[in-house]
């Protein structure tokens, strides 16, 4: 099947369209990025949501509890979990998925795994048009769940409608490292595994270090997750009536726009990397004859 | 574009909790650089397809000790073909009986891997014969 | 030299006599299909000298499931026997003396329900419950990390293990209400510190969660008793033996001040290794299992089970569990070992073995304790990530030859694969274990079964003992199945 027959499918509501037209996404393939086209006019209407965070606060399992309550009111949900892609061998272990599988047989929920594959900011290159196409897919929510390595949490802020940090009550020095950049980018805090003794504590900590609303929440229990998801719609309505959406899915697709020139850029970067001439002129530094600096002078006015 | 990835899902059917074997190929497989998902023990088929449907997979392997692998296999096979995915490369192992591989190979699942099969033949054997997409 | 058998901290065994007094118990595990049929096995076995009993369930019992539910589907009798109600489980115990031999059972996440069932029965005939002997293996804690027949949360199970426990501590005092297993923990991958360290931790939170019911400790710590592999690195398992005893004495006098003798003896049963069979020349298994059932008795083994020969491949015949079960009786009758009380004390090797292991477990011990105890351990998936890494770095080496397996990756034969031979008589079985399971329920006094079910949903929620209820439960013909779906019902179930 043809990319833009698959696109078509998708509008039908075709699962093995989609997860297809995913796969070809993932690839790049230019006529899949081409067919995105029909897809587009039919998007809007999905609030996208990220959720970063450490490893092991328990991301999967709260979002295997949201799910559940977003599915309760029978609206449709899309799940995007990334992986990291190792750098040694490139191969990569989908493990989020494992947490959500209690939905796998609910018609409303498409859950989908992506390794990075070497993308610089630590998503998927395909994350921006997967979203695409599970909202035109008629997904009325989607979740972005990605690991928290620092770099990526302001990424996925710059991708999702509102996003969200968990933290496990142990957090501690995990977060002194990453607030500066943090309380910038995200919309709410919420700390997972309030079962655990001195959870309190921790919650009052955290509360006294930020501005931005903090929600603590128990996946394991199921604890304050239905007040969450309210939360989150709250914020996501203020955001609406307020116009700050719109402002902020403008740059949604700035920021897509801005990550596709990167890639370019930088795959054209490789391609002139790997140009014989160049790596003539860089040879020269064996010699001796050129320092790097005057190598780079001169290249640079090749690029 | 970008390069293409072998994608694997490791599933197991049937209400046998011996996953040592599952874990071990998923770990060959991801450090051989493919993307693997390994879906947990006692799944069901319908839960096996509908994940190899989502993810678009390109090999699913299924692992079953209990001896009820001819029923479960069956109705893995035929799942995937009532909702029509093609090209997708099928593996199983665990304890099969010689005489159920002829059957088991007749259900479109291509190879079976004996308990103590190396794991670089695993590889080998899905590196060789699997479509990307 | 370490002090002598006998004697604190018991390094060198037990009993100061060991073998010279008592033999161990030759404890083949079987059990398939139907209860008769797992009946007439044990009858075979005992004819052929066997001591004890063991029995195999299977998978839907394990999991809670009656042979008629969907989820038991392709399963039912296939690992094990079936058993969904009272009715199969006198089956199975068919003119087994119950106040002579002793019965071993493999069950872990219902084990209450199935000891109940025992318990009624030896009830209904007469037999008082301190004549009973056996073991309930009751471990739930391995079963989340490597067996994975699990049902209910830890902290659920855990509660229902401890219910068991404490009731067979008060009212049947020769009962091994739990038997903490390393076993499994190493068939999935463990080294052999693994094994002892993760097992002894489990056991602790045994300990634990009965201190917490005001038992004392010497009550019930010489009632745990043990279940470890036996490999094939001949001393290194010996030594694991030893410092499984030495270490858990220590424990039980220094830390939780066990006064009496029997509290701070460490006993065991041990099985051949499974995961060291080999499906290439399977005719080699035999000796790999005589020399770990060696390694058994050197160690100090109180039961032990000999695998077959085709065991890690298919249910095992007649005549090679009965092979099995002479490789025990040649060792016993004919080897002259058993006439000494550990014969290689003494050896400077051994004694270096057993020092440097008993570090190694200290550590991992030690790193549990740091990631928060056992639970956080199993939790955070720590436990787990040790025994795979384990795992694949044995499977590497075997890979790459540097550990050598004969017939495997040396001395190989191209045309010696053992053949798996197929099992058909499956179906039948099915349909008859589920038409008896509808008979059963048919006959019975549903309201009575109603009102029960219900009181079993309100007990689970609050903290008595369950076992009494349980026992009136199968009693009146409930079945495993309802019952574990009541608890589900409170309980949820475990999420992986």
């Amino acid at each position: 099947m043809t990319p833009k027959q698959l696109t078509q499918k998708i509008l039908k509501k075709d699962r093995l369209s989609l997860a297809r037209f995913i796969t070809l996404l993932e690839n790049r393939d230019t006529k899949a990025i081409e067919a995105l086209g029909d897809l587009y006019p039919k998007t809007g209407k999905a609030i996208r949501i990220g959720i970063t965070g450490p490893q092991g606060v328990g991301k999967s399992s709260l979002l295997n509890q949201l799910i559940k309550e977003v599915t309760k009111q029978k609206k449709k949900v899309g799940v995007l979990a990334i992986d990291p892609s190792s750098a040694l061998h490139g191969g990569a272990f989908l493990g989020d998925r494992i947490r959500m599988q209690s939905h796998t047989l609910n018609k409303n929920v498409f859950i989908r795994s992506m390794a990075t594959r070497h993308n610089h900011k630590g998503l998927s290159s395909a994350l921006h048009d997967a979203m695409t196409a599970l909202d035109a897919f008629g997904c009325d929510v989607i979740f972005i769940e990605t690991i928290g390595i620092g770099q990526d949490e302001i990424a996925i802020s710059q991708l999702t409608d509102l996003s969200m940090l968990v933290l496990s009550p142990d957090f501690g020095d995990k977060f002194q490292a990453l607030k500066s950049g943090l309380t910038e980018t995200c919309d709410l805090l919420v700390v997972n595994k309030i079962d655990l003794p001195k959870s309190k504590q921790a919650l009052a900590t955290l509360k006294e270090m930020t501005y931005l609303p903090v929600l603590g929440v128990s996946s394991k229990k199921g604890t304050q997750i239905s007040v969450l998801y309210k939360k989150i719609i709250q914020q996501y309505d203020a955001l609406k009536k307020s116009k700050v959406l719109d402002f902020r899915r403008t740059n949604q697709q700035k920021a897509a726009i801005r990550e596709k020139l990167e890639e370019t850029l930088l795959s054209n970067f490789n391609q002139f990397w790997k140009d014989k001439k160049i790596q003539l002129e860089i040879d020269r530094l064996l010699q001796k004859k050129k320092n790097p600096n005057q190598i780079t002078k001169k290249l640079s006015t090749k690029l | 574009m970008q390069a293409k990835k072998i994608k694997a899902l490791i599933a197991k059917p049937g209400l046998d909790g011996h996953d040592r074997g599952a874990i071990a190929v998923s770990q060959a497989l991801r450090d051989a650089g493919m993307e693997v998902l390994y879906t947990g023990i006692r799944q069901t088929p319908q839960h096996i397809v509908e994940t190899a449907i989502q993810e678009d997979v390109d090999v699913l392997g299924l692992s079953c000790l209990s001896g009820a692998h001819m029923s479960l296999f069956k109705e893995v096979t035929s799942l995937l073909k009532k909702n029509k995915v093609k090209g997708l490369l099928i593996f199983a192992g665990g304890i099969i009986p010689d005489d159920d591989i002829p059957k088991i190979k007749k259900m479109g699942i291509k190879q079976v891997f004996p308990p103590g099969s190396p794991l670089s033949e695993i590889v080998s054997f899905i590196q060789k014969s699997a479509q990307k997409k | 030299m370490t002090s002598k058998p006998g004697i604190y901290p018991y390094t060198r065994g037990i009993h100061k006599e060991m073998y010279r007094q008592r033999l161990w118990t030759m404890r083949q595990y079987s059990g398939y299909g139907s209860a008769k049929e797992t009946n007439h096995r044990f009858h075979y076995l005992l004819k052929q000298g066997q001591t004890g009993l063991s029995t195999a369930f299977d998978l839907p019992t394990q999991l809670g499931f009656d042979s008629n539910q969907t989820e038991a589907k392709n399963e039912v009798g296939r690992v094990g026997v079936a058993i969904s109600h009272i009715k199969d489980m006198e089956a199975l115990l068919h003119n087994i003396p119950l106040d002579k031999v002793s019965l071993s059972m493999t069950i872990n996440a219902p084990a209450a329900i199935l000891f109940a069932m025992v318990l009624a029965i030896a009830k209904k005939r007469k037999i008082p419950w301190s004549k009973l002997r056996g073991t309930v293996q009751n471990d739930i804690l391995k079963e989340y990390l490597a067996r994975g027949t699990y049902i209910f949360p830890a902290k659920e199970s855990l509660r229902l293990a401890t219910d068991l426990i404490e009731f067979s501590v008060k009212k049947v005092p020769n009962w091994n209400p739990i038997s903490v297993s390393g076993y499994h923990i190493r068939e999935a991958g463990a080294t052999a510190a693994q094994e002892l360290a993760l097992t002894l931790a489990h056991a602790q939170t045994t300990l634990d969660d009965c201190l917490k019911r005001k038992l004392s400790i010497d009550q019930f710590a010489s009632k745990i008793s043990f279940f470890f592999s036996v490999d094939n690195n001949f001393f290194e398992e010996i030594s694991k033996f030893r410092t499984a005893r030495k270490l858990w004495a220590e424990i039980l006098k220094k830390k939780y001040r066990a006064k009496q003798k029997k509290s701070q003896q460490l006993r065991f049963h041990a099985q051949t290794s499974g995961a060291s069979l080999t499906a290439q020349q399977p005719e080699n298994n035999l000796v790999r299992v005589t020399y770990q059932a060696l390694a058994a008795v050197l160690g100090g083994a109180q039961s032990l089970h000999t695998n077959a020969m085709d065991e890690a491949l298919a249910l095992p015949s007649e005549e090679s569990a009965k092979l099995a079960l002479r490789t025990q009786q040649i060792i016993s009758s004919e080897s002259g070992i058993p006439a000494v009380a550990d014969p290689l004390g003494g050896s400077e090797f051994l004694e270096q073995k057993t020092k440097q292991l008993e570090k190694e477990v200290l550590q991992i011990l030690k790193k549990i304790d740091q990631a928060g105890g056992t639970l956080a351990a199993l939790e955070s998936g720590l436990s787990r990530r040790l025994i795979e890494d384990s795992f694949l770095k044995t499977q590497q080496k075997i890979e790459c030859q540097e550990k050598k397996i004969v017939g495997v990756n040396c001395y190989k034969e191209s045309d010696s694969k053992f053949k798996v031979p197929s099992s058909t008589f499956f179906k039948q079985l099915e349909r008859e274990q589920s038409k008896q399971v509808k008979q059963v329920k048919s006959k019975r006094n549903h309201k009575k079964i109603e009102t029960l079910l219900k009181k079993l949903e309100d007990k689970a929620s609050q903290s008595t003992n369950l076992m009494p209820l349980l026992i009136e439960l199968v009693e009146k013909g409930a079945t495993v199945g309802e019952i574990c779906a009541t608890l589900k019902t409170v309980w949820g179930e475990y999420a992986g």
